[in-house]
């Protein structure tokens, strides 16, 4: 018995440690492991999948928010100086910037960065056909250059990253790549990328959205239009101590490829502008940016109607929705008196050479004979507002709201409710590229023909009911062809994530930015308004009391009148070193060798 | 004659009920021998009878016990020999034989100490023991109204700290801590009942869905035993938290059947709420904070309207955001919260033969939480059956079966901050019309009384089966192996449905706004199972005075886990909720999942003694782990103790010292370890999949991603280990009525996991590595006190313990920011770093030339002078500038030790304490149990910490009156004013915010009655006791903004009050 016992007890104890393994090598049940993945072209196409969700949209990704700082809060367009502001910062029109010890914008592009030479890596390693991931390489090169773009735009020169880095890389701890350095790998990952990447005509239904050639040239057109300006403009002003200089002049070179490409891209690209005026009242302009399914507008149009979007990020009420309050969001971006008096009238020219403008005696005159853009931005669908409906009592009303990418019908059937818009977010469009072709013929040849004028804005200038710009309109009313091209892209490119870059990259960012900051005409004695009766006392309308910063003169389209002071000009202090972010000081300290910014 | 034959008939049938009935509940077998009354009286040391003592038929399971007067009386034949014995004193043998009574004076047990205490894999004696360890008793979860032995355990045991944060059934968050922070990545003890560690039950965000201690029947536990030095190594690499040993009740060998019923009712009443305004406090504190504004903002509202509302005055108000809404009194607590009735049953049958020994018990309780408008709790169920079978001499079975089942409803949503913090407090709940009011008028969507009612319901429910068969085999004279498997399944699945509630405006109509505007239903189910194998062999010699003891053994275990979850959209209110209801659609969604993890070790533990006087223990365990790459799976742990018992001395015993009874130093230093923060497969890179939207029209296509961008584990990362050292000693003073215990011990944590900050152009988080240190200390006492006078016996216990611990080294941890810092080196975790102030600005001039000296830079920036909304002026905050470099910042460094923030403390509990207070008279027994912590620094957090953090929330109503005016200059806090960027500047992260969370609160209060033994054995009824039972009934603090002292620092998160029980009971025995 007791023998037995024994041996039943060791025998078990054998068993036991027999089985070990069992216990301890255990692999992931629900996983794919890297060591067996990349081996498959639709393996290579899921992972590019993935970097379409990095590109700033509606949706908010990794703790840095969505497009909204992006858009023209704080700028000199806009009368809204306190919500979100350029790239997150609240008070950087004002040149107010917090140096952060953490900046997501840094952190999170560099992991976008890592996951495409990820990707890259394994490309190299591919055993089968590489013909067959070309078009997956191209659009890993693609998102790398983007990324470097945004860094380069908000840092200048940063360190380039195209390996997949260990611990111990070098890069870790090198020194900052000049922003010229930078400027060169972007534009050899685009040239690239190109050549093996689909037209877009030959992308399905499937893969809308997918990088296009066209897109990418497009994309290309915009980084040396963006680059070429700024050292012609701004030069070497804000580059970081010890950056080494540009090797040679391309300002030219980059032009002149900026006008190749988009001239490309307005040939072949089969693209064109969404213009539907004759049925939408003219309001192309406010419905464009909506599109979200056919009850989005009174035609029932949805996205297969828009063929204006080069590269768009796609959204869908059941699959994607947008997760952010577009409509509450952007609503928020209130125009500022400088854009109210940007638009141009009807005939082509400003509030204060045409006859056809109206003035500002009531709050709906100065929307007459005026661009389509400023009914469409202002007023969305709405008709213009009656005299004496709009109050200035609250303090915080300046004006007039916002209604680009407002949902139609917002408040009044909640077609869509806060969240749930889900319209695609215009990454390139073909108007930019209109735009980007005139002005870099413009910064080339100091000169534009009627004819390219016509092959480009006068397209947009058509669908705003603007007459065409010519060399005779410029000529005939002392105005300054460059300025109405600039003047054409700010109209165009409003709240679309250009406005600072575009100030910055002429140069020109602190005169412009430190200027007083108004909204609302209230005119006085001399001039009536709703506001201010004919004694000059404020009207039932207005409460100046509400107006922390009361009210300043101002050059309007009828001469000098009063306006309400958003905020004055004296509260800004923008300046040259402004033109670039700070480095994030926890970075500085994890890398001695990184700089930072002038000013910092 | 018939009438007395038939009442014949009835005594007959009445004795043979009644026989019946004795048979049933009292197993007593009628002997065949002659009877004869034998009596007896049981009297202590000074003469004072014992009541309650047991008298015991030897090698029967026949017996009694002592009345009032201490007296007994017995049927015997003359044969037997009694065994008399009560608690505290020496057990006595007497045989009857030739006697017709006795008296028996019971000596007080000088070994007392002599209580066994169970260690990992085994037991010992705590007067030999060498180690540190609490043993809480049953005595703490009986007759206590709780129903959760983790919340009964707070406060009892003085190196574990249970924290909760919420007194909601099924919503406390507890936490448990012993000795202390050891790293970084948290720790939690390891739980281990009837020696087989539990469940390892985590969900995907790794909260704890297996319910086995906390919905245990707190009726069926033993003992708890805490160990907490370096002797939990036995259990290696998941000791360095300290390890829970619980043991649970057995049946006693031969022994009649007990049985024992318990049940309380409970009315649960609110205690403190959210200090959340109302409308008028709400007006008021916009009235105050405008009233110091240059350029005032009202948000929605006028001035006069404000005053309006501050007068409490109801009716529609013309509103610039809203148009005119109706605001009046919305106070939610009104409306969301009453007293509700909870329950609780314990049913237990036990006994035992020569050859098995028995339990079974059943439980069921019905937690409910305050909520007036659903229910909301948690409903328990427990049945249990302990059961040991001697098949010889020489082998034991051993086969105890669990099942644990706990289903907690909530609303589907409501309960969060949406119900009083979130909007300002003036939309009542319903309109004239009987409808769900919409807040703001038209455009709003949300409504908690409406939501909790109609909203939908959260169901979560865990069924957790546990068997473990087990034998104890005697191979040879002292040599023992025993075989444990123990499987433990748990099934957890919840059901979640929100449903769509339309609101509407105050006028009766449809508001643009709805609850749950999509209503859905999803589904999980989590399905865990969990085997352990364990087999060890035992060893005891005495060879004279030597006493060695040994002990080895191997175990296995593996956690299998998988999931399933599936959502779909658009369920319709019609009464029935599940999946099958709601239309398929492609918004419907589902996941799967599966994971495991094993564990393969090897331990083994040397005891040695020489005569009770000279201790030594040396334990060891080597773990390997399925969650490291082959080559560094395995890693070793151990302890070595030593302890000197001085009374055992025979110099100390020939002082003769009448005060002291007992005396023992002890020593210890072990290693443990701990994988906290690791995954299940962290050295493997492993591919995301997911789908990416694209198309025209959109639809999904696969979308994949390397997790963690390909920066996994290495293959060297191994386990933290923590080096434990320990000093105590132990005392027992006049005849062990006094006792008590001190223990001083240091952990280092050496090769902490962490996460190694690498510059971000690396383009991820560095995998953890072995690269951080972190050093604490601490010391924990207790001391008791037991007596009686008279009839009187009563008690005094009273434990006090603190840890303190610094991070010595974490690569890259160098800066810190203002407020709580996780990690700075040199600091604990979770230091306070705090703008040290120097009052308020009470002339314009100290605000001029602050901003000559600070203005435009570090923090002032943004608070430009020419800007009224953010301009600083009379009654704001003046910070110091610590450094003086001439500005005023957030941000420190801690290797300069440069910065204007000050170290202010850390966030941890300290001196933390328990106070027990028992005594019983006549059959009335009294106890009183206060917990508390005696040091813990907070700052609130989240909206309401001050006065508007935001303009568009409810506001915090203890800050009305303690602000900065111009008629109250010397206030303790700053000016209130409704531009937030300011606010923040004057309160956040400044010194006067932190506050110290001292508090002491009475979790138990109890009286009880026990009915004399002299009127219950008329009806056959053994023991009977009533009691009333309250908890948390009364509590001092230092908070003074108002909240909870348990609750955290969220003063978003926490509107859910905590409640006070009052609880009547019963105990029956048969």
């Amino acid at each position: 018995m007791k023998k037995l016992l024994i041996y039943i007890v060791l025998g078990g104890a054998l068993l036991i440690s027999s089985c070990r393994e069992d216990f301890l090598n255990l692999a992931p049940q629900d996983q794919l492991t890297e060591a067996a993945y990349f081996t498959t072209p639709d393996q290579f196409k899921a992972s590019t999948a993935s970097f379409y969700g990095k590109l700033l949209s509606w949706a908010s990704q990794d703790k840095m928010g969505n497009i909204f700082p992006f858009m023209d809060f704080g700028s000199d367009l806009s009368s809204n100086v306190k919500d979100v502001g350029e790239a997150g910062q609240t008070g950087y029109g004002l040149g107010s910037i917090t140096i952060p010890s953490a900046d997501y914008y840094w952190d999170n592009t560099y992991s976008y960065i890592r996951s495409v030479n990820l990707l890259l890596k394994k490309a190299d390693a591919y055993t089968g056909n590489k013909t067959d991931i070309k078009q997956y390489v191209a659009e890993a090169k693609f998102f790398r250059a983007w990324h470097h773009f945004f860094l380069l735009k908000r840092y200048g020169g940063v360190p380039v990253v195209t390996t997949v880095l260990d611990l111990n890389s070098p890069e870790l701890t090198g020194p900052r790549n000049s922003r010229y350095e930078v400027v060169t790998r972007i534009l050899s990952d685009l040239s690239e990328a190109i050549p093996d990447l689909p037209t877009e005509q030959a992308i399905s239904a499937a893969d809308k959205g997918r990088i296009s050639k066209w897109a990418a040239e497009a994309f290309k057109a915009r980084v040396e239009l963006y680059e070429a300006t700024w050292r012609k403009y701004t030069g070497v002003t804000t580059d970081f101590k010890g950056s080494a200089g540009p090797t040679k002049d391309e300002v030219a070179t980059f032009l002149a490829d900026a006008i190749a490409l988009t001239k490309d891209v307005m040939d072949n690209g089969g693209y064109a502008l969404w213009n539907y005026n004759t049925t939408l009242n003219n309001r192309s302009n406010y419905f464009l940016y909506n599109i979200d399914g056919t009850g989005s507008n009174p035609l029932g149009l949805d996205k297969n109607s828009n063929n204006e979007f080069i590269l768009q990020s796609v959204y869908d009420y059941t699959l994607r929705k947008s997760g952010s309050q577009i409509t509450r969001n952007a609503w928020l971006l209130t125009p500022s008196r400088k854009l109210m008096d940007m638009y141009l009238c009807t005939d082509g020219l400003p509030v204060d050479k045409s006859p056809l403008f109206q003035g500002y005696s009531t709050v709906n005159k100065e929307f007459q004979n005026r661009d389509y853009r400023m009914l469409s931005n202002v007023l969305g669908a709405g008709t213009l507002p009656a005299a004496g409906s709009v109050s200035l009592t609250d303090g915080v009303n300046y004006g007039f709201g916002n209604a680009k990418f407002n949902s139609w019908n917002f408040t009044v059937t909640s077609y869509r409710s806060d969240n749930t818009e889900s319209q695609n977010y215009p990454q390139i469009r073909l108007a930019e590229v209109y735009l980007i072709y005139a002005e870099a013929l413009m910064e080339l040849n100091g000169s534009i023909s009627d004819a390219d004028l016509n092959l480009s804005i006068n397209l947009i200038r058509a669908r705003a009911g603007v007459a065409p710009l010519t060399n005779a309109l410029v000529t005939a009313n002392g105005l300054n062809m460059l300025n109405e091209i600039r003047r054409e892209r700010a109209l165009e490119m409003y709240c679309e994530n250009t406005r600072f870059d575009d100030l910055k990259r002429w140069g020109i960012a602190e005169t412009e930015l430190n200027k007083d900051v108004c909204g609302m005409v209230v005119g006085g004695a001399s001039y009536p308004t709703d506001f201010k009766d004919a004694t000059g006392a404020p009207t039932s309308k207005y409460v100046p009391t509400k107006y922390g910063y009361g009210e300043a003169a101002v050059a309007t389209g009828k001469g000098t009148l009063n306006c309400l002071v958003v905020m004055p000009g004296v509260n800004h202090n923008f300046k040259r070193d402004n033109y670039l972010f700070p480095l994030p000081t926890a970075q500085l300290q994890l890398n001695s060798k990184l700089v930072q910014n002038n000013g910092y | 004659m018939m009438r007395s034959k038939f009442r014949l008939e009835k005594e007959k049938i009445f004795s043979f009920k009644k026989n019946l009935m004795l048979l049933f509940f009292l197993g007593i077998t009628f002997g065949a021998f002659a009877q004869t009354s034998f009596k007896g009286k049981v009297t202590d040391e000074k003469g004072e009878p014992v009541i309650g003592a047991s008298i015991k038929v030897k090698g029967t399971s026949l017996g009694t016990i002592t009345d009032f007067s201490g007296a007994f009386n017995l049927n015997v034949t003359g044969q037997e020999t009694l065994v008399i014995s009560y608690i505290g004193y020496a057990s006595q043998e007497i045989s009857v034989s030739g006697k017709k009574s006795i008296s028996i004076q019971l000596k007080e047990d000088q070994k007392a100490l002599d209580e066994v205490v169970v260690v990992g894999y085994g037991s010992a004696k705590k007067s030999t023991l060498t180690g540190s360890l609490d043993q809480v008793s049953a005595k703490a979860f009986e007759g206590r109204a709780v129903t959760n032995p983790l919340v009964a355990l707070q406060g009892e045991a003085p190196g574990l700290v249970v924290t909760r944060s919420s007194s909601r059934p099924g919503h406390e968050n507890i936490a448990m801590q012993i000795r202390g922070a050891t790293s970084v990545n948290g720790v939690s003890p390891l739980i281990v009942i009837d020696g087989v560690p539990i469940i390892d039950n985590k969900d995907k965000d790794n909260n704890s869905i297996s319910n086995s201690l906390s919905t245990m029947n707190p009726d069926d536990i033993e003992s708890v035993t805490i160990l907490k030095d370096g002797m939990a190594a036995i259990y290696g690499s998941r000791a360095a938290g300290g390890v829970i040993l619980v043991t649970t009740k057995r049946g006693t060998a031969s022994s009649k059947m007990k049985i024992d019923y318990g049940v309380n009712l409970r009315v649960n009443t609110t205690g403190i709420r959210t200090p959340s305004a109302n409308m008028q406090q709400y007006a008021t504190m916009w009235l105050d904070a405008n009233a110091q504004e240059t350029t005032p903002l009202w948000w929605f509202a006028a001035q006069d309207q404000m005053l309006k509302m501050q007068k409490g005055i109801e009716g529609i108000y013309p509103t610039t955001h809203w148009g005119n809404i109706f605001i009046g009194q919305g106070d939610r607590y009104k409306e969301l919260f009453q007293s509700r009735v909870s329950q609780q049953h314990t049913l237990s049958l036990s006994g035992g033969t020569d050859k098995t020994t028995y339990r079974v018990s059943a439980g069921y309780a019905n937690n409910q939480g305050n909520l007036a408008t659903a229910y909301d709790g948690q409903k328990q169920y427990n049945l249990k059956l302990n059961y040991d079978f001697k098949v010889t001499d020489r082998i034991k079975l051993i086969t105890n079966v669990t099942y644990q089942k706990d289903v907690t409803s909530s609303p589907s949503g409501g309960l969060d901050w949406s119900m009083t913090s979130e909007d300002p407090p003036f939309f009542p709940a319903k309109n004239p019309y009987g409808q769900w009011n919409s807040n703001f008028g038209n455009a709003g969507n949300r409504n908690a009384t409406a939501q909790t009612t109609d909203g939908g319901r959260d169901n979560k429910e865990n069924n957790l089966t546990r068997i473990d068969l087990g034998t104890n085999i005697e191979l040879l004279k002292n040599l023992i192996f025993e075989g444990t498997a123990s499987f433990q399944s748990n099934s957890y699945r919840r059901d979640v449905y929100n449903l769509t509630v339309p609101l509407y405006t105050w006028d009766g109509q449809p508001a643009a706004g709805s609850l749950n505007s999509t209503s859905n239903i999803s589904a999980t189910t989590e399905n865990t199972f969990y085997q352990n194998y364990n087999a060890l062999i035992r060893y005891t010699k005495l060879i004279g005075n030597h006493q060695f003891s040994a002990m080895a053994g191997v175990t296995a275990e593996k956690n299998q886990w998988k999931g399933l979850s599936a959502y779909r959209t658009l369920i319709p209110s019609n009464g029935v909720y599940d999946l099958n209801v709601a239309p398929y659609s492609t918004a419907a969604t589902n996941s799967g999942g599966q994971n495991q993890w094993g564990l393969y070790s090897y331990y083994s533990r040397l005891n040695y003694t020489y005569k009770d006087k000279y201790l030594l223990e040396v334990l060891g365990r080597s773990d390997g782990s399925s969650k490291f790459a082959i080559g560094s799976k395995t890693s070793n742990f151990g302890n070595v103790s030593g302890g000197w018992v001085l009374t055992e001395e025979d110099f100390i015993k020939n002082l003769k010292l009448e005060a002291l009874n007992y005396l023992k130093f002890k020593g210890s230093i072990g290693v443990t370890g701990l994988q906290s923060g690791i995954g299940l497969y962290d050295y493997y890179s492993t591919i995301g999949t997911g789908t990416a939207v694209l198309g025209t029209p959109a639809a999904t296509q696969p979308s994949s991603s390397v997790n963690g961008n390909g920066l996994s584990m290495s293959s060297t990362t191994t386990w933290e280990r923590v080096t434990q050292a320990n000093v105590g000693v132990e005392m027992h003073f006049f005849k062990n009525r006094l006792s008590g215990e001190f223990n001083y011990y240091k952990k280092r944590n050496d090769g902490m996991l962490i996460k190694v900050a690498y510059p971000s152009v690396l383009g991820g988080t560095a995998p953890y590595s072995n690269s951080g240190v972190l050093d604490t200390k601490g010391w924990e006492a207790v001391l008791s006190w037991k007596d009686k006078i008279g009839r009187f016996t009563y008690n005094v216990g009273f434990n006090i313990s603190d840890s303190r611990n610094k991070l010595v080294s974490l690569q890259g941890a160098t800066t810190y920011t203002a407020g709580l810092n996780n990690t700075i080196v040199g600091r604990p975790l979770g230091s306070w770093m705090m703008y040290q102030t120097a009052g308020l600005f009470q002339s314009q001039a100290e605000v001029d030339a602050y901003y000559a000296k600070y203005g435009g830079k570090g923090d002032m920036t943004a608070l430009s002078s020419t800007d009224p909304t953010a301009a600083l002026r009379l009654g704001d905050v003046k910070k110091v500038d610590l450094d003086g470099n001439g500005y005023i910042s957030a941000l420190g460094n801690a290797t300069t030790d440069k910065g204007d923030l000050k170290y202010m403390g850390d966030n941890a509990p300290h001196f933390i304490f328990g106070l027990n207070l028992g005594g019983s008279w006549n059959g009335f027994d009294f106890s009183a149990f206060f917990q508390g912590v005696g040091q813990q620094y907070i700052q609130r957090s989240d909206y309401l910490a001050y006065p508007f953090v935001a303009i568009w929330t409810n506001q915090n109503a203890s800050f009305i009156g303690k602000t900065w005016t111009t008629d109250n200059t010397g206030a303790a806090f700053p000016r209130m004013t409704v531009y937030s960027g300011r606010n923040n500047y004057n309160y956040a992260n400044n010194d006067f915010m932190l506050q110290n969370n001292r508090y002491i609160r009475l979790k138990s209060l109890i009286v009880g009655y026990t009915l004399p033994k002299a009127w219950l054995s008329k009806v056959k009824i053994e023991r009977l006791r009533v009691y009333f039972s309250g908890n948390d009934l009364w509590e001092s603090t230092s908070i003074k903004d108002g909240y909870d002292p348990e609750q955290g620092t969220s003063s978003n998160n926490a509107g859910y009050p905590f409640m006070r029980t009052w609880a009547f009971g019963l105990n029956i025995g048969f």
